[in-house]
């Protein structure tokens, strides 16, 4: 009797991007948003910003692998970045993105005109201490990770605080933050390797997982997105993979990338004849490296280039696919999501 | 030795093999036997720091390498942070012996990997030790390795070996040099055409850098019969570090190496040759600890800090600290980096302009040390970036220090003996004291300010700035 097999829920599609420090390309790349124009915005970390700045900024692109220019800078006064840690898409297909060093918020508009910010250091009421993760629910309301003060604040679309839940009790510096079409909010508890899921009003209804690398557990998790039926879609930082749960918890796929070369990094080889050729002759694919330590996952991901290394945000769009965003491998790995 | 003789000895114990202490660290340290403190120091039982998934979630540039000041910022946390500071200390005594340099090599990741591998071999034995250098991919692409072919020779790893990593010039001969270079022919990194042109051109596309990983390509070893050091044989590359490490003149080279480190500032290396060992009867003890420890460098350093010459007054304060000692000492102090912070930044950057970018050294001669480290320009970098941090309130570390001044002062005691008790134990020349004394005594009421001001003078003093 033939066993049939259970269908995984990831099936790897493609990759978009790659490495440039301005123009078509990302630079650690740290977050995403597929907006509801169909660009896809991202958001570029780049290098620590010693002088310039070079290579912080929002990168515009669309799943075409078509560049739509960029926009932001790095800098302390309005609109500028440091640390820019997360990006979503909020009413009027305005972009709202989240500081950790300035710890603020800026709002601007779908072409990148910077439109207003808000935020100042604290631990009072609508203060913040590196907020780290962003999101709307369909109300309108804004939910932000603040992951110093181990909580989660929501704020109107404008800025106007509106109330907390969590707390150091329930959340050990929470990074990104979801919801549901049911409005249930699920939280990377980064610290305390889980995930928390939450009713609209923050009662915390569950948690999921534990610290560890076998299948189910998570290391350090820096995103989770849940689907219609449930399904929860983790990115397990510290063990550099993405893991998929059913809404009961129970595992159901654990995946270490897959990437093969974007349109735009062939175009590269393309060009670069003897990069290209070079790379030809070599096996970036060699499994039998020996690491002083094999359980290293961030060393193992740092040699084999098609694995996720420091894998940080999910996107989950209607047309079910899951975009997965690599800091350090400057690309998003997409799939194709099965039911 | 009465209670505060031991507290100055444990201080002067952990400004050596650490970056100096807290004053209630040296609390914690003086309450137990001196030798048990040089135990715990060479078997750490906590090794935790602030953590590499905390550095990686906020410094992404630490996490993926692609600069040249990522390896430094992140092991200047370590250094900072770390309870198994003597660890750190011989991972910088290691990397200023076989320095490996960012502008050749091209690769932080890889750099990086060479600091986290002395880290875990740098009080092993000297065979391991060497032949994990042998085998790491920075130092193979440092000293092109590589292109070192069965037939097509290439001395530079062979030769540095010998003259800058072991024995030093004048124990061997230029054939001596050939024949070990054949027997690490094959000594590779994995795909090393796309990996060499990659670094080459400062290349991270298309996905970032590519971690390296040493490959044996048996196919170009020379597995012919060498004669070296006067012993024949079909010798590979561990071999040759077997024999290497039984020479006598190995163990006075890192015994000086050692005694130049923790205990006294030599004249530079060039000249160790010309110029005979500040202590030769202390270089000896470290030789003979050396071989009846089969090469351990561990014991080395247990023979070194239980010893007289190691604890004789006259060698305190004899040391230059170098950039890196000295900035990291500073902020072990001053708390700032509770958390990863963007001042890492500015703070490895001010190391560099002290004289000392880690991970990118000047030569393969590493940094000329001891005096040198204060030219002009870097001696103004020194104070200033002491002062600044230690002569700050809103350091958290200042303020706690501040705090117990006054607190202690209440009963009585000297406000001067108190500052320099908070910063370590501190000796200080007379003159340096009148002065402290003298901002005491221009103060109608003391307060934090001049608590302040006090600290401020003490970090900007020579004998902060040295060891």
């Amino acid at each position: 009797m033939l066993i049939k097999e259970t269908q995984k829920p990831l099936l790897y599609e493609r990759t978009l991007g790659m490495s440039v420090m301005e123009g078509k390309g990302f630079y650690y790349p740290n977050d995403a948003v597929v907006a509801s124009n169909g660009k896809i915005y991202v958001l570029n970390r780049s290098l620590e910003a010693r002088g310039s700045g070079r290579g912080m900024r929002v990168t515009i692109c669309d799943s075409g692998d078509e560049f739509h220019g960029d926009f932001g800078q790095f800098g302390s006064g309005l609109g500028q970045f440091m640390w820019p840690s997360a990006i979503c898409e909020g009413p009027d297909q305005k972009i709202y993105i989240t500081d950790e060093h300035l710890h603020k918020i800026m709002i601007f508009s779908s072409d990148g005109v910077f439109l207003k910010e808000w935020g100042q250091l604290g631990s009072n009421p609508g203060d913040m201490d590196s907020p780290s993760g962003i999101a709307f629910s369909s109300e309108g309301e804004l939910f932000v990770s603040d992951t110093y003060n181990h909580r989660i604040q929501v704020f109107t679309e404008d800025g106007e605080y509106v109330r907390s839940f969590g707390s150091s009790e329930e959340l050990n510096l929470p990074w990104r933050i979801s919801l549901d079409s049911a409005g249930n909010i699920y939280v990377a508890d980064w610290g305390n390797d889980r995930i928390c899921k939450y009713s609209t009003d923050g009662v915390l209804l569950r948690t999921f997982g534990e610290t560890g690398s076998t299948e189910g557990k998570f290391l350090r998790p820096a995103d989770v997105v849940a689907d219609d039926t449930g399904r929860m879609f983790v990115c397990d930082w510290g063990n550099e993979r993405i893991q998929v749960l059913d809404s009961d918890g129970n595992f159901l796929q654990s995946n270490m990338g897959e990437s093969d070369l974007s349109p735009w990094a062939a175009n590269f080889l393309d060009i670069n004849v003897e990069e290209g050729e070079a790379r030809q002759k070599s096996d970036l694919h060699k499994k039998d490296i020996k690491y002083a330590n094999p359980n290293d996952r961030h060393e193992v991901s740092s040699h084999i280039e098609e694995y996720f290394w420091s894998p940080m945000s999910l996107s989950l769009t209607q047309d079910e696919r899951l975009y997965v965003v690599e800091s350090n491998r400057h690309r998003i790995q997409i799939f194709e999501v099965l039911n | 030795m009465g209670k505060s003789e031991d507290r100055r000895l444990v201080a002067h114990l952990m400004r050596r093999a650490g970056f100096g202490a807290t004053s209630s660290e040296l609390d914690e340290l003086s309450a137990v036997p001196y030798e048990q403190v040089v135990d715990t120091l060479l078997d750490p039982p906590d090794k935790s720091w602030m953590g590499e998934h905390l550095i990686r979630r906020f410094h992404h540039e630490q996490s993926g390498m692609m600069s040249a000041f990522g390896p430094s910022e992140y092991w200047l946390y370590q250094m900072v942070t770390t309870k198994a500071p003597l660890v750190e200390k011989m991972t910088l005594f290691w990397h200023g012996i076989f320095a490996t340099g960012y502008p050749k090599v091209i690769h932080g990741k890889v750099l990086s990997n060479q600091i986290a591998m002395f880290r875990r071999h740098g009080m092993d034995g000297l065979d391991e030790l060497l032949v994990e250098l042998s085998k790491d991919p920075a130092m193979i692409v440092w000293l092109d390795n590589q292109e070192n072919h069965n037939g097509a020779i290439n001395e530079n790893y062979g030769r540095e070996l010998l003259e800058l990593f072991s024995m030093g010039v004048g124990n061997y001969s230029e054939d001596d040099i050939k024949e070990a270079a054949r027997a690490f022919t094959g000594w590779t990194i994995g795909n090393t055409e796309y990996m060499v042109l990659r670094s080459d051109r400062d290349s991270d596309m298309p996905y970032g850098r590519i971690a390296w990983h040493f490959e044996f390509k048996e196919e170009d070893h020379d597995y012919g019969e060498k004669t070296f050091l006067g012993k024949t044989g079909a010798f590979d590359g561990s071999d040759i570090v077997k024999i290497i490490c039984q020479e006598d003149a190995t163990a006075g080279y890192i015994a000086r190496h050692m005694y130049n480190f923790f205990v006294r500032d030599e004249v530079p290396i060039p000249s160790w040759n010309d110029t005979a060992p500040i202590d030769a009867g202390a270089i000896e003890i470290l030789k003979k600890a050396y071989f009846e420890s089969n090469h351990s460098i561990k014991e080395m350093l247990r023979v070194l800090f239980n010893s007289d010459f190691f604890k004789d007054e006259t060698n305190w304060y004899k040391r230059m600290k170098s950039p890196a000692e000295l900035v990291a000492g500073v902020l072990r102090l001053s708390g700032q980096l509770d958390r990863p912070r963007r001042d890492i930044i500015d703070h490895t950057m001010k190391m560099t302009f002290m004289g000392q970018h880690l991970t990118n050294p000047p030569s393969v001669e590493g940094w000329h040390e001891g005096e040198e480290w204060i030219e002009t320009g870097a001696l103004v970098e020194r104070v200033n970036f002491a002062a600044e941090q230690l002569g700050n309130l809103e350091m958290p570390g200042v303020l706690s220090m501040v705090d117990q001044i006054l607190f202690e002062a209440k009963s009585g005691e000297n406000i001067p003996e108190l500052c320099l008790k908070q910063m370590g134990s501190l000796d200080v020349k007379e003159s340096i004291m009148s002065m402290l004394q003298e901002t005491v005594e221009k103060s109608s009421t003391v307060e934090r300010e001049t608590v302040e001001d006090l600290l401020r003078v003490i970090a900007a003093s020579p004998e902060y700035q040295r060891c």
